[in-house]
């Protein structure tokens, strides 16, 4: 937003203004309980934001781990296997049992994570086919293709497809059995600029509301006009993303109100909990080894 | 108003507001809100209440008028004071709930005014036990039900120990047994206050005085004795009796005001 | 189009993240310096709203959909660094909580949907509000703004891909083109629709796109991009002297398929990828980084200059 030009005495406040004249008619919505994962009602590839939500709060020895050893451990265990040759057999297997072996101590769905990982694997795959014909171009034809793939391109699919999953993997591992606001006051810790940890931390808070926000807005317009197509259905959209974004902007001036009252000086104040036990170090030493083992085999 | 010698906790004189695109918000409001007292701002939808409450602990500033608060005007020097004698409770509590946890979001007041983290500490087990959410202080605040938000909204203004506590529809929305809760709770605190709020039996029960805010402006104020019972003023306003009043059953027990 | 671990090649995922963290650092000083509390806590919800946004399909030819990404909209309503700040704290989130995108692809991905998209929207848009200050042209503008921020971010990706040696230059940026020219109609309409609801309802809300900052903002940007571009390509050159585990497993499986007659042609130029090629990827991807730069420098300045003569003759 452009800085709105500040008139004496008056920060101004368009958003509670027009709500009283508004949106006063409206109720405030009741949230009872809408953190629960609804993952059926959104058709999209993108997961529903609490979907797993409910898992960081499972009591296992991994999500008592501090969430810094978990993301750097998560990091240095992808390095190895991303900046190394494509795993051979052996490898895979030992690593899908190294992952599968920490899922359970984590007590986390196994399946639940092998499918949601496994969302990498259409837009890796297109490529993944295609890169045995490599940078010069090849002859990009099926015969061309099949010849890579025959002469060993397939080892390049192959290994495409396997970084991609395991890294995924790992990664939903530290998301499934790492509170967020744990893993937001690692990255604070770990010198993340602070306006992205707050960033961070405003869009973990605020995308439930407004994600059911979206929700109702969207349920009006299907159910008043169900056969909406191209054109009109865009236009729509863009209604709706439009009234989101003016409603979204008066919660933003509210928010920046509640803060100010009491006493935000332009900074979050930290409460940084947690200290590294043994229980963090040995697995950090261990995701080295891991990620050494990749390595140097 | 019942006059007083001393000044009163929070006063209005002559408040106006106009925003940017010149609609007037407040035309000339006076009010007082006495210590000990509990009063209640009354009005329909659009009157101006909530513009009111922003002047209170300085987010707007007056276009004319004074706004003071415990004899202190309300000025960019002084705001930061106010803030922590002011207590202002909005009435979304998922606006006040924006922190990760609830502790950190009850804790964030104490933090901002330069609290050790055993203050802060104690501040927080404290708040969160006076609103019975003692054990809901590791989850985020939005996990919680829309009764228990309203109170760990509250709980994240009174950790601040304010003054006076100002509260922005308290019980909207909320199903009767949170209501009930709410009202209790409120009822318990002791405290100097001023509702806004268009539950009159919320206004009855919790409130000492009354005053009436209509197109941003007082058109009455009092005991609640002599405002809620009249009829014809509720009525001309967009208001009714409270149900209390209207079957004449025994007054409340407890006000929000000691 | 968040690309995952394992598909980039070391020689173009650290440049990138160099890349990225630098702009984006220096992107939060300036947001800082430039806006007050209450906006940046204004972004935050917006970056929340971005996010759920995303959540909002539409059909695009045949059974598949595409959804919302929102760069040129935050670029348009927000301004040119707060929605590069939004959109890489969108971005982040995606590939930190979901793995939708990996983590040392993160720079990558925040080049294109972070960077390039709010950039290459915010010069469209400002563009067409130079030409004129219409309704119409703010709309067509904001279509504009979209479809190209869509249509440029992936061509980005994929010469990212390209520049890791995964595909023919020629066949993804096809490919990839030509699938977000049609998702781009839909991010289009539904950006030009979102601002035309803002125009209508709270105009005082679109980030005001005369300021004259706004074209140096732009033409400085371009050029610290081009400068990443070319110095991402030389990198590329230089590592590629030495074989990476691509080439090596060129190398290792190649030569156990050496002797069977069924293959035979281009068999040899899998085994070893002539040093020449690596070359010509490296000259090219400078060529082509410093064109793209210079059209939206381009763009910018004409623009700056219109409004300065406008304002000579008044």
């Amino acid at each position: 937003m452009s800085p709105r030009p500040h008139t004496h005495g008056d920060p101004g406040l368009p958003g509670v203004h027009r709500e009283e004249h508004r949106h006063a008619g409206q109720p405030a919505h009741r949230h009872p309980h809408h953190h629960r994962a609804e993952t059926g009602t959104v058709p999209h590839e993108h997961a529903h934001p609490t979907s797993f939500e409910s898992l960081t709060y499972t009591v296992s020895p991994i999500h008592a781990l501090d969430a810094r050893t978990k993301i750097v451990g998560a990091t240095v265990l992808i390095l190895g296997v991303v900046l190394t040759p494509p795993l051979r057999l052996a490898e895979a297997l030992l690593l899908a049992a190294l992952l599968a072996a920490l899922t359970a101590t984590a007590r986390l769905p196994v399946g639940r994570l092998v499918t949601r990982s496994a969302a990498v694997l259409p837009f890796a795959g297109t490529i993944a086919l295609l890169a045995p014909l490599g940078a010069d171009g090849g002859s990009w034809n099926i015969g061309g293709l099949m010849s890579a793939w025959a002469g060993g391109g397939l080892v390049i699919t192959w290994g495409i497809l396997s970084k991609a999953w395991f890294s995924a993997f790992c990664m939903l591992l530290v998301a499934a059995s790492t509170r967020r606001a744990d893993l937001l006051g690692a990255l604070r810790r770990l010198k993340v600029p602070e306006v992205f940890v707050m960033l961070l931390s405003f869009i973990t808070r605020y995308v439930g509301v407004l994600g059911e926000q979206l929700r109702s807005l969207r349920t009006a317009m299907v159910s008043r006009a169900p056969t909406l197509r191209g054109r009109a259905l865009l236009r729509s959209l863009g209604s709706i993303a439009g009234n989101l974004f003016v409603r979204s902007y008066e919660r933003g001036e509210r928010i920046h109100a509640a803060m100010v009252s009491r006493g935000y000086t332009g900074t979050l104040p930290i409460t940084t909990r947690g200290r590294l036990r043994s229980a963090d170090i040995l697995f950090m030493a261990m995701a080295a080894l891991s990620a050494f083992a990749i390595a140097l085999y | 108003m019942e006059a007083r010698n001393r000044h009163g906790l929070i006063e209005l004189h002559g408040v106006t507001h106009r925003y940017p695109d010149g609609t007037e918000a407040l035309r000339g409001i006076d009010l007082t809100v006495a210590e000990g007292r509990s009063l209640a701002l009354l009005g329909p939808n659009g009157a101006g209440k909530s513009t009111l409450l922003l002047h209170l602990n300085g987010i707007l500033r007056p276009t004319t008028g004074s706004v003071r608060v415990d004899g202190a005007e309300v000025t960019s020097a002084t705001v930061r004071d106010v803030r922590r004698r002011v207590g202002l409770v909005f009435q979304d509590p998922d606006d006040q709930l924006f922190m990760t946890t609830l502790y950190e979001d009850v804790a964030f007041g104490p933090l901002n005014g330069g609290a050790t983290p055993d203050e802060v500490d104690r501040l927080v087990h404290t708040a969160l036990h006076e609103v019975g959410l003692a054990d809901a202080a590791s989850r985020p605040g939005h996990h919680l039900s829309f009764g228990q938000r309203k109170r760990a909204a509250l709980a994240t203004v009174l950790v601040m120990e304010p003054r006076v506590l100002v509260l922005d529809e308290p019980t909207a929305n909320l199903d009767p047994r949170s209501r009930r809760q709410m009202v209790a709770l409120l009822a318990s605190l002791g405290t100097t206050a001023l509702v806004a709020t268009h539950d009159m039996d919320v206004a009855w029960e919790l409130c000492t005085d009354a005053a009436v805010i209509d197109d941003g402006t007082i058109v009455a104020a009092g005991p609640k004795e002599r405002i809620l019972t009249d009829a014809a003023l509720l009525e001309a306003h967009g208001l009714e009796m409270p149900w209390a009043v209207r079957t004449g059953a025994a007054d409340a027990p407890a006000t929000i005001a000691p | 189009m968040h690309i995952p671990d394992g598909m980039l090649e070391a020689r173009t995922w650290i440049p990138a993240w160099i890349g990225s963290a630098g702009v984006l650092a220096y992107g939060a000083r300036r947001v800082r310096a430039m806006l007050s509390d209450g906006t940046i806590v204004m972004m935050a919800v917006m970056a929340a709203l971005i996010f759920a946004l995303q959540m909002l399909n539409f059909p695009v030819a045949g059974g598949t959909s595409g959804h919302f990404a929102g760069g040129a909209a935050a670029a348009i309503v927000l301004g040119l660094w707060p929605a590069m700040l939004v959109m890489a704290a969108v971005v982040a989130i995606q590939a930190l909580l979901f793995a939708d995108g990996g983590i040392t692809a993160l720079g990558a991905n925040l080049f294109t949907m972070a960077i390039v998209g709010p950039l290459v929207g915010r010069a469209v848009y400002v563009t067409a509000r130079r030409v004129s200050s219409g309704r119409t042209a703010q709309l067509a503008g904001s279509f504009a703004a979209a479809w190209g921020a869509c249509v440029v971010a992936a061509l980005a990706a994929a010469v990212l891909l390209w520049l890791s040696g995964r595909a023919p230059l020629g066949a993804v940026t096809a490919a990839m083109g030509l699938w977000h020219a049609l998702i781009g109609i839909g991010e289009g309409a539904i950006t030009a629709g979102l601002v035309g609801y803002l125009l209508a309802v709270r105009p005082d809300l679109l980030a005001d796109a005369d300021r004259q900052p706004d074209a140096a903002v732009v033409r400085k940007v371009a050029i610290v991009l081009g400068v990443i571009a070319l110095v991402a390509a030389s990198v590329s050159f230089l590592a590629s002297s030495n074989p990476d585990g691509l080439e090596y497993a060129y190398e290792q499986v190649g030569s156990a398929f050496e002797g069977m007659t069924l293959l035979e042609g281009p068999m040899p130029d899998y085994v070893v990828p002539g040093i020449a090629n690596e070359t010509l990827a490296g000259v090219l991807a400078g060529i082509v980084g410093v064109v793209v730069t210079g059209v939206l420098a381009y763009a910018g300045l004409t623009g700056l200059r219109a409004r300065r003569a406008e304002e000579g003759q008044r």
